[in-house]
């Protein structure tokens, strides 16, 4: 193939679809500031949903409870997960190929079967369906995305570095403290923001374990698009939407920066 | 030299592996055990389950319309992962043969649509293809066509979701093995007397196949569980196994059935990643030479 | 206090069925600078791990200064590594990796400060304290590498191929520097590499090491010159390698015959029958139409010529069916006749290095 043909086939290929992936998004936010409540032709621009929404209070309670539920959801994942992570990279022992399977299964199995699993775990166990199911859950299925992208920082990390800590006088929590925390930080910092997108982002699985009172957004969006649609979803979406991009922007830098 | 061993941090073991081990094991292990266990026992009168071993979960999916279900589920899944395969290779392609320095930026702008909202992104679909949505309106306006054309509530929007969806997932692992590929094994191809179509063929796909293998298996799974997409788009003409599993659970509350289904999706799963740890790993054998 | 700073005792260290160092004993002299050099996997990076600390030995001892450093962790023996990758701090500027060391002592902030300066004018990178490590040349990674483990005074300077990742010029001239450094500061060294040239430029004593084993531990002179184990011969420098056997010893001189063709050596207490291995420098060797009196001497045939700079290197195909290799100064080689290349090759017979293992 001639290949400037080749470069531009290429070109125009790539743009249609790059606009197949961006135009619904970008129509969607557009029409959060559109006039008309019909959501179909642009009649004039207006904020006037996004300050509906401020006064919808089931809204304002699911963006308090998905605050809750992501923030600690992604400390505790964070915790649990850099810890689990360090713990593999350093040590080997019985059963790490068994822990390793267990790390996989939410990332390979759908998420409706944990979401279906954790139900029916919460009510066997009898407790309530709410926030801390909730927390819960999202802790579950974040621990092997925090592992897996902790490890790949420790991957990089040059075990000499430690050793010449302690070869310059530091004792094991100092160089913990001094050197391995503060050249993987990167790395748990790019898990924890990961962790918090997944928890702000999960439908599924907060679906079977959110309680009637503990809706989160996406599964407030979920219940008016089921309504109909109306500009006020188009707004809570886009605030949403620029919410987690912003971290996961921050985090996919983070993660370029860290394996430069 | 040999590798550090760090013998001298005793205790380390113990206090970073037991907190992931403890909550992996109660907040997995034993829910899937649980559903594994339920999907054995009756559904008692009142949506309770009854502590009667029995098969008949399992029997009851041999009922023509559920086995027709589970095939429509695997036909729509299928699809999906087709049509991303082959939007996506080409795509994934050119990306990877794009200048150094736009690459890291394209491949950037598959991934941030990956992180918003999937339940968004069905919405921002909705906006566009229903009756009174976007495209109808201007089409009309425009004089094109005067009656809306239906475009939601069957199976092809469902499939426009799902492949809208899980584009991404399908574009990573491709770009990886593409990207990976070392272009003097096409031009020692064409040296060789191969047309590029036959280098394509020959070399390039079997070389990036364990891509198209991870980016299939990655499309094809959750396809299988993502019910808000049916439910959103496929109207109600339109039911799939995990629509059904949610409403066993939700609505009929005949948990043991909804367990016997997850576990079909378990297994399906299972099976898939056996199969792809299989042909792939081996592999990884012959790739060297 | 005596004259060893450093003494291995029988050390060994197994993991599991592998034996990375084997029963190994070395005392090294205060102030020495000492190398210990071998092909990869010989144990010698074990054996600096081991005096470190990074490693406990599975048998045997390891003293500093006379005391027993068993189960002392790295932070406890007053040792510092310099590492084969640096490892520099990736996230701390070039004065605070070298101040690391002091601050873990608690050192006041003034003394570090004037300390770092002083470390950084020892390693002549005054002006350099801001910078972070990747901005930073190989060579000058090193030495900061070296001004952050000297900053603590350690008794012994532990090298690990410190050289490794320098290109060949500037390995050459850090060689030199490092040589002058060690005797300005009079610190003991122990400086692992496999280079031999890099070994016999810089060290007081050279350890060889092989498989796990001390094959050898001697100066540069006696470890070139005198090798006594057939590794040794091999590994340092280019020589001519025969097997043979004893067969007459008389007062002064034993007869050995290589293959048929009986040569003299000095005597070294050998005893007639048994087998051993002859051990000759290309350079000791000289070219010749006629036998000459008083040399060990073979005939043989030329094979080819290399012409390698300074030095020509003539193969010969000898009539025991032995090669040899013979360096000449390149500017006045032996001139062959084309048409009987017959000659015979001679050195005196100290030159050949008699050895039984």
């Amino acid at each position: 193939m001639n290949s400037a043909v080749f470069r531009w086939t290429s070109m125009v290929y790539s743009f249609l679809i790059y606009l197949f992936l961006y135009v619904p998004i970008l129509i969607l936010i557009v029409f959060s500031f559109n006039d008309s409540k019909l959501n179909a032709v642009w009649t004039g621009f207006t904020l006037k949903w996004y300050g509906k929404l401020l006064q919808n209070q089931g809204v304002l309670e699911a963006t308090k409870n998905s605050l809750y539920v992501a923030f600690f959801s992604t400390v505790i994942s964070t915790m649990i997960g850099t810890l689990a992570a360090v713990g593999m990279y350093r040590y080997s022992f019985k059963g790490k190929s068994v822990l390793d399977g267990l790390l996989y299964i939410p990332v390979v199995i759908p998420e409706i079967v944990l979401g279906v699993a954790l139900l029916a775990f919460f009510v066997m166990i009898k407790m309530p369906l709410g926030l801390l199911t909730l927390v819960l859950a999202h802790i579950t299925f974040s621990i092997p995305f925090v592992v897996v992208v902790v490890k790949a920082r420790l991957e990089g990390f040059d075990r000499s570095l430690e050793e010449a800590a302690m070869d310059l006088g530091a004792n094991q929590l100092q160089t913990f403290l001094k050197i391995t925390f503060p050249v993987i930080f990167p790395g748990i910092l790019a898990g924890a923001l990961m962790a918090l997108t997944l928890s702000l982002d999960d439908v599924i699985i907060s679906f079977f374990v959110a309680g009637p009172s503990s809706t989160t957004l996406p599964l407030k969006v979920f219940s008016m698009v089921k309504f109909g649609v109306s500009p006020e979803i188009n707004a809570l979406s886009t605030i949403l939407l620029l919410f987690v991009i912003t971290i996961a922007v921050t985090a996919e830098k983070l993660r370029i920066k860290q394996e430069k | 030299m040999l590798s550090a061993t760090g013998r001298w941090l005793t205790g380390g073991p113990l206090w970073t592996l037991s907190p992931v081990i403890i909550f992996m094991v109660t907040f997995l292990a034993l829910p899937l055990l649980l559903v594994i266990l339920v999907s054995f026992f009756k559904r008692g009168t009142y949506g309770d389950i009854n502590y009667v071993f029995t098969l008949e979960n399992y029997i009851r999916m041999m009922d023509p319309l559920y086995l027709k279900i589970l095939w429509v589920s695997l036909v729509i899944s299928l699809a999906t992962t087709v049509v991303c395969l082959l939007l996506g290779y080409p795509f994934a392609y050119f990306i990877a043969r794009a200048p150094k320095k736009f690459r890291l930026l394209l491949l950037m702008l598959i991934v941030v649509p990956f992180w918003t909202n999937s339940l968004v992104r069905t919405y921002a679909w909705i906006i566009l293809l229903r009756t009174e949505g976007v495209i109808n309106t201007y089409l009309m306006q425009l004089g094109i066509i005067h009656q809306p054309l239906t475009m939601l509530y069957n199976q092809g929007s469902v499939l426009v979701g799902l492949v809208y969806t899980l584009f991404p997932f399908m574009i990573l692992p491709l770009y990886a093995s593409i990207e990976k590929l070392d272009s003097s094994y096409l031009e020692a191809a064409g040296d060789l007397g191969a047309t590029p179509w036959q280098a394509f063929l020959r070399v390039t796909l079997p070389l990036t196949m364990p891509g198209i293998i991870a980016g299939s298996l990655l499309v094809f799974i959750p396809t299988l569980g993502y019910f808000f997409i049916p439910d959103l788009m496929g109207g109600s003409k339109t039911m799939l196994i995990s629509n059904l599993i949610k409403n066993q659970f939700l609505t009929a509350r005949d948990w043991p059935f909804g367990s016997a289904l997850s576990i079909i999706l378990i297994v399906i799963t299972l099976v898939l990643i056996y199969a792809y740890i299989r042909v792939v790993g081996s592999k990884k054998d012959t790739e060297v030479f | 206090m005596g004259d060893n700073m450093v003494q291995l005792i029988n050390i060994s260290k197994n993991y599991g069925d592998n034996i990375a160092v084997d029963s190994v004993s070395i005392d090294i002299k205060r102030g020495e600078f000492i190398t210990l050099l071998g092909p990869s996997g010989c144990g010698k990076t074990t054996t600096l791990r081991l005096i470190a600390g990074f490693e406990q030995p599975t048998g045997g001892a390891v003293l500093l200064d006379g005391e027993p450093v068993e189960g002392k962790q790295p932070h406890q023996r007053n040792v510092n590594t310099v590492f084969q990758n640096y490892a520099l701090f990736p996230h701390m500027n070039v004065s605070d990796n070298i101040a690391f060391g002091l601050r873990m002592k608690k050192t006041p902030r003034e003394q570090i400060k004037q300390k770092v300066s002083e470390m950084l004018s020892l390693v002549q990178l005054e002006g350099y304290g801001g910078r972070m490590p990747d901005q930073l040349s190989g060579g000058q990674k090193q030495r900061i590498a070296i001004a952050r483990a000297l900053i603590n005074n350690p008794k012994v300077l532990l090298l690990d191929e410190p050289l490794g990742a320098l290109d060949l010029k500037l390995r050459k001239q850090m060689q030199l520097e490092l040589k002058h450094l060690q005797q300005k500061l009079g610190i003991t060294f122990v400086y692992v590499t496999h280079d031999q040239e890099e070994a016999l430029t810089m060290s007081d004593r050279i350890a060889v090491m092989n498989r796990g084993r001390l094959e050898q531990l001697g100066y540069p002179f006696d470890i070139y010159e005198k090798p006594e184990t057939r590794f040794v011969a091999d590994f340092i420098g280019e020589t001519n390698l025969y097997q043979g056997k004893v067969s007459q010893v008389s007062d002064s001189i034993a007869l050995v015959d290589l293959n048929g063709s009986v040569v003299h050596v000095a005597r070294n207490e050998l005893v007639c029958g048994e087998t051993v291995w002859l051990a000759i420098r290309p350079e000791r060797i000289k070219i010749s139409f006629w036998p000459e009196e008083g040399k060990a001497a073979v005939r043989g045939r030329f094979k080819e010529r290399i012409y390698v700079g300074s030095v020509l290197k003539t193969v010969l195909k000898l009539d025991n069916g032995m090669e040899m290799t013979v360096s000449e100064q390149a500017l006045q080689p032996f001139i062959f006749d084309p048409d009987s290349d017959q000659v015979f090759v001679n050195w005196e017979p100290e030159d050949a290095v008699v050895m039984r293992s």
